[in-house]
């Protein structure tokens, strides 16, 4: 039996009088890769935001665990095992790359700051950006960014990953390194929910797919019905 | 090195090291927190009658009271940050601005309620004590100052560069969002810089107090000053306060005594105004930036 480590009920959320989420329902089950696709403006970027505490719905709920988080502060999402990344990343411009990651550890590594250095170290070989450690953040490019932000996040062991288009600017070759350590991490116990526009990506990488558009969710589904959908077929594979 | 350089010289390195602890702690504030400590002077008042209290009421040298002072100044701004600054962040720009103005505003009038408008001195035992460097004779007080003022920034630079706190707190002032994101409490971080930045005026305060007298604006000119420290080092740039601090104090005393006494201070702020015009991201280089 499969149990939901995320339950998100109704949740709706208007800008000035603009309806962008009319009342999402979602389980995401524990263990799962479910990724969440849609045209631009569908609202996907601020159900992740209202997730993790940095937008409040107007109604619903979200469980974690079987716990309402909703107004809880951000900091204590990441301390529960729930973490993000963003769209446009936001990484921080005038630390080093390895302090970068430095922040992101939770100070509870068994092996103690030698154990956070070493694991800081392996996930910036894995993200090839070893080379570039003591560079200041500023001087990467948007790709080695988004390379950087999703070390960040892997740095705190979350149980539950968010990804706000992940593989955006990154150079096609690391792409499949990086679906495979996805799914390592996946098989180890880490549920992960990711935004992508590429469809057959998500198809090959989810164990489920969401499809958002105009503020609710329209099908949601493993990746073989949602991908001969003929919705889908029509918006996202042009027919 | 001419005698009369040579004296002008140190008090300025002496005058700088008070506006460089001053001006870095207005700029950690601002760097971390992005708000304007208009209060930065005021606290220095607190921390100069703290002093005088300390030592009327222990009879204790004045150096004595470093540790005391340093700690309640920055329990103070830790309190004034958690209580008062933390609820109007993310309001409009006005409340953030004139809540520490009508902090600086209240700090002041409770001390010339309290204390009186009279001027009070305070000597330590070295305050008659002179020794000559290279020809020119030196305060041990100024040298004490300077010493001081050396020792806190160096320490507030490792403790920036080499702590997981200090890289906690440059974190939270370049990208508060990811910050949150990492688990680190924000509006704890704002109090902790807030606190810190109040005691790095605390230490200021008792360095100041052998050497000036204590009255209630006695404050207000540092505070002043650190607004022209902040802007010639960078916002938020932290080496570059420490920097510009100590220049704007050399400068000060160097045109005071070849130049003009009375248009000394008047010099600063035409700097001020060249540097807003022309430079308005300050003149040092950016190596030790929170923000």
């Amino acid at each position: 039996m499969t149990t939901s480590i995320l339950s998100i009920e109704g949740i709706t959320k208007s800008f000035g009088g603009l309806d962008v989420l009319k009342g999402i329902t979602l389980e995401v089950e524990q263990g799962s890769i479910t990724g969440i696709i849609g045209p631009n403006g569908a609202g996907k970027s601020t159900l992740f935001d209202i997730i993790t505490g940095y937008q409040k719905s107007d109604r619903g709920s979200i469980l974690f665990e079987g716990e309402n988080i909703a107004g809880l502060s951000p900091h204590l999402f990441a301390r529960r095992g729930l973490i993000r990344t963003f769209q446009l990343t936001r990484v921080f411009p005038h630390l080093t790359v390895a302090e970068n990651l430095l922040v992101f550890a939770d100070g509870k590594n068994s092996a103690g700051a030698a154990g956070t250095k070493d694991k800081a170290v392996e996930l910036l070989e894995f993200v090839h950006l070893i080379g570039l450690a003591n560079a200041e953040a500023s001087t990467l490019s948007y790709g080695q960014l988004k390379l950087l932000e999703l070390a960040q996040v892997l740095m705190h062991s979350p149980k539950l990953l968010l990804l706000d288009e992940p593989f955006a600017g990154i150079n096609p070759g690391l792409i499949d390194k990086i679906i495979q350590h996805l799914r390592d991490l996946n098989k180890q116990g880490m549920t992960i929910v990711l935004i992508e526009h590429n469809l057959p990506m998500v198809a090959s990488l989810c164990d489920s797919i969401a499809v958002v558009s105009n503020g609710i969710i329209e099908i949601v589904g493993p990746p073989d019905v949602v991908v001969n959908n003929p919705r889908v077929k029509e918006v996202f594979l042009g027919g | 090195m001419p005698p009369m350089f040579g004296s002008a010289l140190i008090s300025g390195l002496v005058i700088g090291g008070f506006y460089s602890l001053v001006g870095a702690g207005l700029n950690l504030i601002f760097g971390v927190i992005k708000i304007i400590n208009f209060a930065q002077g005021a606290m220095l008042t607190i921390g100069a009658y703290l002093t005088y209290w300390f030592v009327i009421t222990t009879k204790l040298d004045p150096y004595l009271a470093l540790p005391f002072v340093a700690l309640v100044l920055a329990f103070f701004g830790f309190i004034i940050q958690k209580t008062l600054i933390n609820r109007v962040l993310g309001q409009e720009r006005t409340s953030q601005l004139l809540i520490t103005f009508g902090i600086a505003l209240a700090i002041q009038n409770t001390t010339l309620a309290l204390w009186g408008p009279d001027i009070r001195s305070v000597n330590t035992f070295i305050s008659d004590k002179t020794f000559e460097v290279s020809g020119i004779r030196v305060g041990a007080t100024a040298a004490m100052a300077l010493l001081g003022a050396l020792i806190v920034l160096l320490g507030l630079f490792l403790f920036l560069s080499r702590t997981r706190m200090g890289t906690a707190i440059r974190a939270v002032a370049q990208q508060a969002d990811s910050a949150l994101l990492s688990g680190i409490d924000v509006k704890k971080v704002y109090a902790i810089a807030f606190a810190i930045g109040s005691g790095l005026v605390g230490v200021a305060s008792v360095l100041i107090v052998p050497i000036y007298d204590v009255y209630p604006l006695v404050g207000e000119h540092f505070g002043i000053i650190s607004f022209i420290v902040v802007v010639l080092g960078g916002l938020g740039n932290i080496q570059g306060a420490a920097i510009a601090g100590v220049f704007l104090g050399v400068i000060q005393n160097l045109f005071a005594v070849y130049v003009s006494d009375s248009l000394s201070t008047a010099i600063l702020f035409f700097i001020f105004l060249i540097t807003l015009l022309f430079r308005p991201q300050g003149i040092f280089v950016r190596k030790m930036r929170v923000s």
